[in-house]
């Protein structure tokens, strides 16, 4: 367990948190990754905090970033440890998977490997620190060669250099793997910090469905997280990766994803943001094989102070390419979200379709949504298209669910629920649908608000 | 991927090249410190207010950066140093036609403001450099108890009503170029129009920019009373120059109560001026101010024309047509701030990229906490004509409450190859088909503007294509 220095300062301008509380982290395994993690640990600290006026960060508000006396790997009490088993394997018997690796405080407390069959046909699916230990060529090829262009260049340093848990997916040619692989990230102690990796790589024709789960023990907690997915969709593989997020109400978390498409291959991500204080999400797909499309999905509830902050960008370096975004948030009480997208178009990407879109539901007078939808264009034959819309439930249908005796609460849920139900139906599966509606409904039970 | 399908389209700027030779009777010089500042307020004879005003400015102006961070890097291409911020040929406003000198005369016919219009015009204000060098009002709209007057004048004879509304919109420190307009500003008009007065016909101002590196920092002020209604009509053509000019001009409109405000800017500027404007609305209860724009020339213009929707039931609307070709960035866009319940506002952009033109739509909606009934609707299209053409969108919305409702959207797309194929199997040239479907394009926005204006903005655009295919 590593205690993290606490300032000798007095308390710094909320706007400058004191980031510098972090120390060294220790590495563990074989040299060059020891050294890896190193350099990340220095460019960490010479990298500067993002300006007042880093228009990566326009709107966000800054008061919120809080990250002292935060600890590392914390053993997981036996209590929590309870917990967590009975949430990610017991009540999920019945769920068929391929594969589960269960962390806590960035420590593997459960693992259901690969079946024979599988691992025979050449799939790697391993926890991060063995795949750097066995896959080592692997690894060095893929890990973070894409750095995140979106604001949170320091984070994913930090991340780097702190890295211990996580997923290594890999997914040889022509291999289509039916169930889906799961993985859980708990943060079990209050301020505990964590950094989950997830790196996917699908090769030719390869198919696959991961599922990352982030949740805290106790719906109070706080805590601190960066985690990065990075994933590779090789020419023609098909690869579905979808991120649920409900961590402790005190929580802080930057979420980054790196979404590399090559030819004919098809990406669906899609994001569940329901938990923390201030909730991160950059996510950027690059189409860089012709006929390769991404699918960008989200959807995030907020209530109280939440603040969700959301940062996109497609970009297709390859003609006739497709992406398409639909970002939801559902805002209760004095929440905040910001979505800023960004649709890129190189010279070279004639015949690129794209579209982007945000759609945000108040439901209360002081929830403040923030959208910036862009567009950066240098081809012509292009059809490229952004919608921003932010509007609230209708008086009269609302009159007609209170007429009808709906209590308020369950007929605001609904209309929030059906505002959803778009995204829901585009990942096409009834059973994964049904899974996220019951962790909606685990975000529902927790607040009276909304 | 076609290259016959975007062809390359120059724009034959020569028709506004010229330039005739004038004496400059006061000239501050070039650069800018608190001495060129103290010497304009000498040569115009300013109060002691706008002394201090302008001193105050200026030290804004120092202090603030170049908004690069979000801006276009190309803005530090402008040397401050080597503008001259004053220049004037010392003339009062002259009251007949028959005062003018001739020179300008001659300037004006090139300018192709024809006797007819004339006539049908209520006014004609005419700014020569930095004066302005006509001014006449009809006598039916001065019986009226409008006001129509260089921005010196109306500071002089009608302090009363100029310093009650002057820099409340745009405050000096709104940004850097407001700041440097508040410093050394001349020329520019003062509009007052008394309550329940509506102005039939629009008044007009021509602007040019007639003496290398020199700068025109315009200050119109449009206060439209109770119930008052006025159209207000700028257009701007400049003669080419080997280096680059700026303009930057501050407008700032007052609409009280229940009254109208229609502003037109028809921008032609030659491809090398800077062309950084603020410009702002505040419309009070039931009022409406609508900004129509249209920017064609320049070599890089910064303008997001903006409305403070401040009384219940105001309306802002922004009407905005750009087009780029080569060398050229268009920055334009809008801003609404809802500030009273039951506001609307209306936003709609069309940008064209011709050549390796460049052109951006920035916008800003804003509805904070406790209002309701407020709507914004906000469309941007943008057409391609060549492979290397850009465009860029970057709106910002910002929405508290669920009592309000926004919506925007926006488009990308090129000039469809069946329409043009169609135009030419029946006998069009490319060229021809290809101005048809810009025109058709910009169309309904076109219709927007008054008469005159739309048969010029037509003409422009039809300039722009002209002998470019082929």
């Amino acid at each position: 367990m590593e205690v993290l220095e606490q300032p000798t300062t007095a308390p710094t301008s909320p706007a400058t948190p004191s980031l510098d509380s972090f120390v060294a982290p220790s590495s563990q395994g074989p040299s060059w990754w020891t050294q890896l993690q190193q350099r990340a640990w220095k460019q960490y600290q010479e990298l500067p905090f993002p300006a007042r006026n880093d228009e990566h960060f326009r709107f966000t508000d800054r008061t919120k970033f809080k990250f002292e006396n935060l600890t590392h790997l914390t053993p997981v009490s036996p209590s929590a440890q309870k917990e967590i088993f009975r949430t990610s394997v017991e009540n999920r018997l019945k769920k068929q998977v391929a594969g589960r690796f269960v962390f806590g405080n960035d420590q593997l407390l459960y693992r259901q490997n690969l079946s024979a069959e599988l691992s025979a046909q050449g799939v790697i699916w391993k926890p991060f620190a063995e795949a750097v230990e066995q896959h080592p060529e692997l690894v060095q090829k893929y890990f973070m060669s894409k750095v995140t262009t979106l604001g949170s260049e320091r984070f994913a340093r930090l991340h780097q250099a702190y890295l211990k848990a996580g997923t290594f997916l890999y997914i040889p040619k022509n291999i289509e793997i039916e169930l889906p692989l799961e993985a859980f990230h708990w943060i079990a102690e209050d301020r505990e910090m964590v950094f989950p990796h997830t790196l996917i790589i699908a090769e030719v024709n390869a198919k696959v469905e991961i599922i990352d789960f982030f949740h805290s023990v106790s719906s109070e907690m706080g805590g601190f997280s960066t985690s990065i997915c990075d994933l590779y969709a090789g020419p023609g593989a098909q690869v579905r990766y979808v991120a649920t997020q409900l961590w402790g109400r005190e929580t802080r978390s930057f979420q980054l994803q790196s979404i590399t498409v090559d030819r004919d291959a098809h990406s669906k991500t899609l994001n569940l943001n329901m938990g923390g204080a201030y909730s991160r999400l950059e996510s950027k797909s690059q189409m860089i094989g012709s006929g390769g499309k991404s699918d960008m999905l989200a959807l995030t509830i907020s209530n109280d102070k939440q603040e969700f902050d959301q940062r996109t960008y497609q970009e297709h370096v390859a003609p006739n390419t497709n992406s398409d975004l639909l970002f939801k948030n559902a805002l209760a009480d004095d929440s905040r979200t910001i979505f800023s997208g960004m649709i890129e178009v190189d010279v070279e990407a004639q015949k690129t379709d794209a579209y982007q879109s945000n759609r945000n539901l108040l439901l209360s007078d002081t929830a403040d949504s923030n959208s910036m939808p862009g567009l950066e264009i240098n081809a012509n034959d292009v059809r490229c298209t952004h919608g921003s819309t932010t509007s609230q439930i209708d008086d009269v249908e609302m009159f007609y669910m209170r007429s009808r005796g709906v209590p308020l609460s369950v007929a605001r849920k609904l209309f929030t629920l059906g505002f959803f139900q778009e995204v829901l139906e585009r990942i096409n599966d009834k059973a994964l649908e049904v899974e996220l509606l019951d962790l909606i409904d685990q975000k529902y039970s927790q607040t009276k608000s909304l | 991927m076609s290259q016959t399908a975007t062809p390359d389209i120059n724009i034959d700027r020569s028709v506004g090249d010229f330039h005739y030779d004038t004496s400059y009777e006061f000239d501050a010089g070039v650069g800018l410190s608190s001495k060129t500042v103290d010497y304009i307020c000498d040569v115009k004879g300013d109060p002691q207010w706008i002394r201090d005003f302008r001193q105050k400015a200026l030290k804004i102006f120092e202090s603030k950066p170049m908004p690069t961070h979000w801006a276009t890097e190309d803005l530090e291409n402008i040397v401050f140093e080597n503008i001259r911020y004053y220049l004037s040929k010392g003339q009062v406003p002259k009251r007949t036609w028959e005062e003018v000198p001739e020179d300008v005369k001659r300037t004006f016919e090139r300018l192709g403001i024809p006797e007819a219009e004339r006539k049908f015009l209520s006014g004609v204000e005419a700014q020569f450099d930095s004066e302005a060098a006509y001014s006449n009002i009809k006598a039916v709209v001065a019986e009226q108890g409008v006001i129509f007057v260089g921005s010196t004048e109306g500071l002089q004879k009608h302090p009363e009503i100029f310093k009650k509304w002057f820099g409340k919109v745009i405050p000096t420190t709104d940004n850097k170029f407001s700041a440097l307009n508040s410093a050394v500003f001349s020329g520019g008009s003062f509009i007052y129009i008394p309550p329940g007065v509506k102005v039939k016909h629009p008044l007009q101002a021509y602007f040019r920019i007639n003496a290398q590196n020199f700068g025109q920092f315009e200050r119109t002020l449009i206060i439209a009373d109770e119930g008052a209604e006025v159209t207000y009509m700028e257009g701007c053509t400049a003669p080419k120059f080997e280096t680059a000019t700026l303009h930057s001009a501050v407008v700032e409109l007052v609409a009280l109560k229940g009254a109208k405000i229609q502003y037109i800017t028809v921008q032609n500027w030659s491809s090398n001026v800077f062309n950084l404007v603020t410009k702002r609305g505040l419309a009070m209860e039931e009022a409406e101010i609508k900004w129509i724009d249209c920017n064609i020339g320049s070599r890089l213009t910064m303008k997001y024309p903006g409305v403070i929707l401040k009384g219940r039931k105001a309306r802002g609307e922004v009407i905005s047509i750009a087009m780029a070709n080569s060398g050229q960035h268009q920055d334009t866009g809008a801003k609404m701030y809802h500030l009273a319940d039951d506001t609307t506002s209306n936003i709609v952009a069309k940008s064209i990229g011709i050549g390796s033109g460049r052109s951006t739509y920035r916008g800003m909606v804003h509805i904070p906490k406790h209002l309701k009934g407020c709507k914004n609707n906000t469309e941007c299209d943008a057409l391609l004509i060549n492979t290397n053409s850009r465009t860029d969108t970057y709106p910002a919305i910002q929405v508290r409450g669920n009592k309000n409702s926004v919506q925007h959207e926006a488009s990308v797309s090129k000039v469809s190859a069946e329409q043009i194929f169609y135009m030419q199997q029946r006998g069009m040239t490319e060229a021809q088909a290809m101005s048809l479907s810009v025109n058709g394009f910009v169309n309904d926005l076109v219709r927007q503007f008054p008469l005159e204006y739309s048969v010029e903005l037509k003409r422009l655009i039809d300039m722009e294509m002209e002998g470019s295919v082929g």
